[in-house]
């Protein structure tokens, strides 16, 4: 049993005078400790919904919300609202995507990271406090003692986000979710973050469940990969396997999308087609049908199941399975795709 | 922040002169004259030219000014035409009187409108939340005269809960050395002094607070909706924080801000007297006694209490700016 197991999680947002919008439709997602997973698509895909479901950040009015998400199986969509706010932060953190918002603006850093600490540890202000200059030096901030006393806007982007690590990692949580956590910074201090979060993830027994659009951030993070389309999972797998062999037309689609160093400097982009917005035959068949060179009649006609691709020789023996939800698969790629 | 205050109160040296002149020019340039209103009707031309000399009427305007500017540096604002007594006395008897009403006025608009915006917001598109804007509301739309009357007649002539007019019982024998009277209550030790002034100043503070009532819980609400969606809050959130952590920490902090700069403009308008209030509840404060000044071309009284009531603007903005530089850190590092 998987330390956070997601099973037919649905999500539907509830509009006045018009049918809902199916955010997420039927996911599954495991994670496990020591483990990173990747849940990779283009905005609103549903990622960024299904980690604020797992924490229950949801808002409470005119969203739905079944299917079942359980934590060291605790099923964390039946508690009431004290009881996951007691896990929170606790046992589950998170890192969001802009650290230039997502800290107080009037409150002092130090307060904010204690905050955690005293509400789930029953620390005092002072024991609190040497526990968050801890944190900040572990987290690679010079001078922690007095970062403590200033304000967010006294730091730069990058020193803001490993704050918010800090604050994420203070009570020693046994899953974290990051979502997007490198968008908004630079690409050296994007390094510098990842390696933060995998040192958690090896050192820690962390599991971490990364939300990205970002495939190069999934290669260098991630030990298994959920990429979703629609609210959707199309496939899933090893990070190799799916590298290797993507099969759903979507996933060929984002790797080759990918500039590489080794493609001439004026070769064009290979952009998917249309976006993402298109969702005309959700009911009956493949979202992504309207921008897939390969579909096929059937493809409106009902949904295909999420199914093995038949590759998984790549990755290495594992015995994690590579699924699709595709009727057109693609073929092995001509030239070898990006591998991790 | 004391070094920001003091730059604060010097700025406002040519703000009042420049208004000091204004206020000169304007108040000279109204039809008619003090002579007029103090000599009797049948009065001879000699007469009135009598009466203009012996108030120095009759010097050019800018003698008449820089006279009376030598005498405000000194605080000395010269006599009342009408009262014949000098208009400082007769400010640090009416100023108190405004300030105490307006101060209350504002506490009572906010310690009512912030938990009703904040709640409505909480609530927002509810049937509370359309409840508290629309009665929020009446404070605006029913006059204000209106509005005092009612409660004096409900809450002082029929419950006899309150009393009717004025800022003390006459039984009420106190010294006054500060002119604010719930004060002066507590100062001279007498608290029995100070309950009887609140008691007066309850009535005219919910009938003049009715006014920014409305404003300040449309205010709140919308700060409140608009901290609410911020990543921050969703932030504190996911700290798994108790719930009144994240209402008071990190939204109405936040809040705050915008909340401070109406409820500061409003302090100085409430501050300034209002005439109708002061009228129905015989509270002898600015608003009414200026009015009368306007009629009687009291030009000292005037000008004195205009000259006072800027000040007390610019005082009021001086604590806006402070209590800003106090809220929000990035204000503080700006200056």
């Amino acid at each position: 049993m998987a330390l956070l197991e997601i099973r037919d999680l649905r999500i539907s947002f509830m509009r006045r005078g018009r049918p809902p919008v199916r955010a997420v439709d039927g996911l599954d997602l495991d994670v496990d400790g020591g483990q990173t997973v990747g849940l990779v698509g283009e905005s609103g895909c549903g990622k960024s919904i299904t980690s604020l479901s797992v924490l229950g950040l949801l808002p409470k009015r005119g969203v739905e919300v079944s299917g079942s998400i359980r934590y060291d199986g605790i099923e964390l969509l039946s508690l009431n609202d004290d009881a996951r706010r007691s896990i929170r932060g606790r046992e589950i953190s998170m890192i969001f995507q802009d650290p230039m918002t997502s800290l107080n603006p009037v409150v002092r850093i130090g307060v904010q990271i204690t905050e955690p600490l005293r509400r789930h540890k029953g620390m005092t202000k002072g024991a609190a406090m040497d526990a968050a200059e801890r944190l900040l030096r572990r987290v690679g901030i010079p001078a922690p003692r007095q970062r403590l006393g200033e304000f967010p806007h006294q730091l730069s982007g990058g020193m803001r986000q490993r704050v918010l690590i800090a604050i994420a990692l203070a009570c020693g949580p046994r899953m974290l979710i990051a979502d997007e956590p490198t968008t908004a910074l630079d690409v050296t201090v994007q390094a510098q973050i990842l390696d933060l979060l995998k040192e958690q993830v090896v050192e820690s027994g962390t599991a971490l469940m990364m939300i990205t659009h970002d495939m190069g951030v999934v290669a260098e993070l991630c030990d298994h990969v959920t990429v979703m389309y629609a609210g959707r999972a199309v496939e899933a797998g090893n990070v190799r396997d799916l590298f290797a062999h993507p099969t759903h037309r979507y996933t060929a689609g984002l790797l080759a999308a990918m500039p590489r160093l080794e493609t001439p400097r004026d070769a064009p982009l290979n952009p998917i087609p249309g976006s993402a917005d298109q969702k005309l035959p959700w009911d009956d068949g493949c979202a992504f049908m309207p921008r897939c060179a390969a579909a096929t009649a059937a493809c409106g006609r009902g949904l295909p199941p999420m199914q093995s691709t038949g590759w998984n020789a790549v990755g290495g023996g594992l015995d994690e399975e590579h699924l699709h939800r595709c009727l057109n698969p693609a073929p092995a790629l001509a030239k070898k795709a990006m591998t991790p | 922040m004391g070094r920001f205050a003091a730059r604060r109160l010097f700025q406002a040296v040519p703000i009042l002169i420049g208004l000091s002149v204004l206020m000169f020019a304007w108040v000279r340039a109204l039809p008619g004259g003090p002579e007029q209103a103090l000599v009797p009707q049948d009065a001879s031309a000699a007469e009135v030219e009598q009466v203009r000399e012996s108030l120095g009427l009759n010097r050019p305007i800018w003698m008449q000014y820089l006279a009376y500017l030598g005498q405000v540096i000194r605080f000395d604002f010269g006599t009342s035409l009408m009262s014949r007594q000098p208009v400082r006395a007769e400010m640090l008897d009416r100023f108190p009187a405004s300030i105490e009403l307006g101060v209350s006025a504002m506490l009572f608009a906010l310690l009512v409108g912030v938990p009703l915006g904040y709640l409505a917001a909480k609530h927002y598109g509810s049937a509370l939340d359309h409840a508290f804007v629309t009665s929020s509301l009446i404070g605006i739309t029913i006059p204000v005269f209106f509005m005092a009357y009612l409660l004096k007649f409900v809450f002082a002539v029929q419950l006899g809960w309150l009393p009717t007019t004025g800022r003390s019982s006459i039984r009420m024998a106190t010294e006054h050395p500060t002119g604010f009277y719930v004060l002066d209550g507590i100062v001279t030790g007498n608290l029995m002094a100070s309950w009887d002034a609140i008691q007066h100043l309850i009535l005219p503070a919910i009938a003049l607070g009715s006014i920014p009532l409305a404003v300040i819980v449309r205010i709140t609400r919308a700060a409140v909706l608009d901290v609410m969606n911020e990543d921050y809050v969703r932030t504190a959130e996911a700290k798994g924080l108790l719930k009144r952590t994240v209402s008071i920490r990190h939204i109405m902090r936040n809040a705050l801000i915008p909340l401070v700069t109406v409820a500061g403009l409003q302090l100085g308008l409430l501050m300034s007297g209002t005439v109708l209030t002061e009228t129905v509840f015989a509270f002898s404060g600015v608003g009414s006694f200026v009015a009368g000044a306007l009629f009687a071309r009291d030009y000292p009284t005037i000008q004195g209490f205009v000259v006072v009531i800027a000040l007390m603007y610019i005082l009021v903005n001086l604590l806006v700016d402070i209590t800003y530089a106090l809220i929000d850190p990035r204000v503080r590092s700006a200056q």
